[in-house]
């Protein structure tokens, strides 16, 4: 059993305050650490998690954010997977405390895209993260091939544009509670059907930011976590798997079925079923990737995602409330630091302690997090449960 | 203030296995692969048959197909094109003119300079409406 012993989510954003992302790892470690209730003589492993050295300019980053943390000694590696680069350093950390490599371990995640290097670039390189030069070369983008994903499920019957637009009204919404958060608006679903068109049928308000963000969590083994964190929720499943890297290859473009491989044996360690999930952090990239995501969780049956969402399910004060924080589109989208502020906000979720507002009334026992990278190519996904 | 580090950066790659699909592009001809094992035929090519397989022989499609999902992004027409005698689906610009889900396509040379690497295009009009042009 691993622990969530501390956690720590920076402020998504576009930080243009004359610091260095260097700073905001180093000040989100100790927020962590303190939440934690533990030194920094404490931990004993690092893992760093960053999408791409052509944003923050840095090479092995793990190796000089040892140092910058002051746990030089401590194991340290690098986790990389597209949008799901910090979700794969949490497994990487606790498979390393389940293995007893280390006992409590530091997962790093930051991203400085937003701030250090121009939107054009970004894009462009962004588009490197399909089929490598084939499809970059077309630059339709990420923006593109999502709406292909989205047109291909809307071809199947079930989801309309306003659906996409009622997920970008709830999950901008829940951002206006969420300190932490880069895109907090409360919108009309006519609001954001008149934002610029990206690609049909995405519409910018539909389209999540580029974010820079740091989060950390603190990782301990059952016995290594400090007495007065006895209460803090735990990781009893985790899962990953992989989809064909072109949509074209799939069977369904519009389906993510890794993730359902993903989430299924993520389930079958965690040793229950999808309907006692009571919160769940969803990748919601693009707005139609919440639904997608929802129906291959198996949070939601088949073409009925629309539906449900539509009715309240998924709102902060329904039954089972998607993206508390905002998700991608309102809390912000940055891939090393996503996954980790996504699991970090669900163990806060768990213990009752997450934003006023936001945090749900009755106490939740399980929460699923799902991240993935390319187009739900990569896919890891996570269950927490809450303590007794 | 801020400090700037400026980067140029120019990447020589190489097509690899897939130079006979890479030349059809450029030349306007639906190049596929085809498994020596199963049969499989794959447009874009696989480097890996499904069945686990990398013999394969090439073989030229007719290079029809149809459009199963399009939008529009950075300006331009994209689809996902089924193309005839394929076992999967590709990745297109769609040019010379508009496109509807359903419609048929077919391939045109790339627009691409000969040093770029070569993307999938097709048109909905006959070739002899694009030569036209």
């Amino acid at each position: 059993m691993v622990v969530v012993a501390g956690t720590a989510i920076g402020k998504f954003g576009r930080r243009r305050d004359r610091t260095s992302f260097r700073d905001w790892i180093v000040d989100s470690f100790h927020e962590a650490l303190v939440d934690a209730d533990l030194a920094v003589g404490d931990i004993d492993g690092l893992v760093v998690a960053t999408e791409s050295d052509m944003f923050s300019l840095h090479l092995n980053p793990a190796a000089a954010i040892a140092s910058d943390l002051g746990v030089v000694g401590a194991a340290a590696r690098r986790i990389e997977g597209g949008g799901a680069s910090g979700h794969l350093a949490v497994h990487a950390a606790a498979q390393a405390i389940l293995a007893g490599g280390a006992r409590r371990v530091a997962v790093v995640g930051f991203e400085c895209g937003a701030s250090q290097i121009g939107s054009a670039h970004v894009a462009r390189l962004y588009g490197h993260s399909f089929d490598g030069p084939a499809e970059a070369a077309l630059r339709i983008g990420a923006a593109g091939l999502y709406a292909l994903s989205i047109k291909s499920l809307m071809n199947e019957g079930g989801v309309s544009p306003k659906d996409l637009a009622a997920v970008a009204v709830k999950n901008h919404g829940n951002a206006t509670m969420n300190p932490a958060a880069h895109l907090p608006m409360t919108l009309t679903i006519d609001e954001v059907m008149a934002s610029p068109l990206i690609a049909a049928p995405y519409h910018r308000l539909e389209c999540a930011p580029v974010s820079d963000a740091v989060s950390v969590i603190i990782l301990a083994g059952a016995s290594d976590a400090p007495a007065s964190r006895r209460r803090a929720a735990r990781i009893i499943g985790m899962g990953a798997s992989t989809d064909h890297s072109r949509l074209g290859d799939r069977e369904h473009p519009g389906r993510f079925d890794g993730k359902a491989r993903a989430a299924q044996r993520a389930f079958s360690a965690a040793n229950i079923e999808p309907g006692l999930v009571g919160v769940a952090e969803v990748y919601d990239a693009f707005a139609g990737s919440e639904l997608q995501s929802l129906e291959a969780l198996g949070l939601s049956p088949a073409l009925q995602s629309a539906r449900l969402m539509v009715n309240g399910e998924y709102d902060r004060k329904g039954r089972l409330p998607v993206n508390l924080s905002g998700g991608l589109l309102g809390q912000g989208g940055a891939p090393g630091a996503t996954g980790i502020a996504q699991i970090a906000t669900l163990a806060r979720v768990l213990e009752g302690r997450y934003w006023p507002g936001l945090q749900p009334e009755a106490l939740r026992r399980y929460g699923l997090a799902d991240t993935h990278g390319g187009i739900a190519t990569l896919c890891a996904v996570t269950i927490l449960e809450g303590a007794e | 203030m801020s400090i700037t580090e400026q980067l140029e950066l120019t990447y020589l790659m190489e097509p690899g296995m897939l130079a006979p699909h890479i030349d059809g592009l450029r030349a306007g001809q639906a190049v596929a692969r085809q498994c020596r094992q199963c049969g499989r035929v794959s447009f874009p090519p696989d480097r890996t048959c499904r069945c686990g397989r990398q013999d394969h022989v090439w073989s030229n499609l007719s290079g029809r197909g149809e459009v199963l999902a399009v939008t529009t992004s950075g300006g331009q027409l994209a689809a996902l094109v089924r193309f005839e005698g394929a076992d999967n689906s590709a990745l297109a610009r769609v040019i010379g003119g508009p496109c509807r889900e359903g419609q048929s396509a077919t391939i045109v040379a790339s627009t691409c300079g000969p040093s770029d690497w070569p993307t999938l295009e097709v048109t909905t009009r006959t070739v002899s409406e694009v030569e036209r042009r």
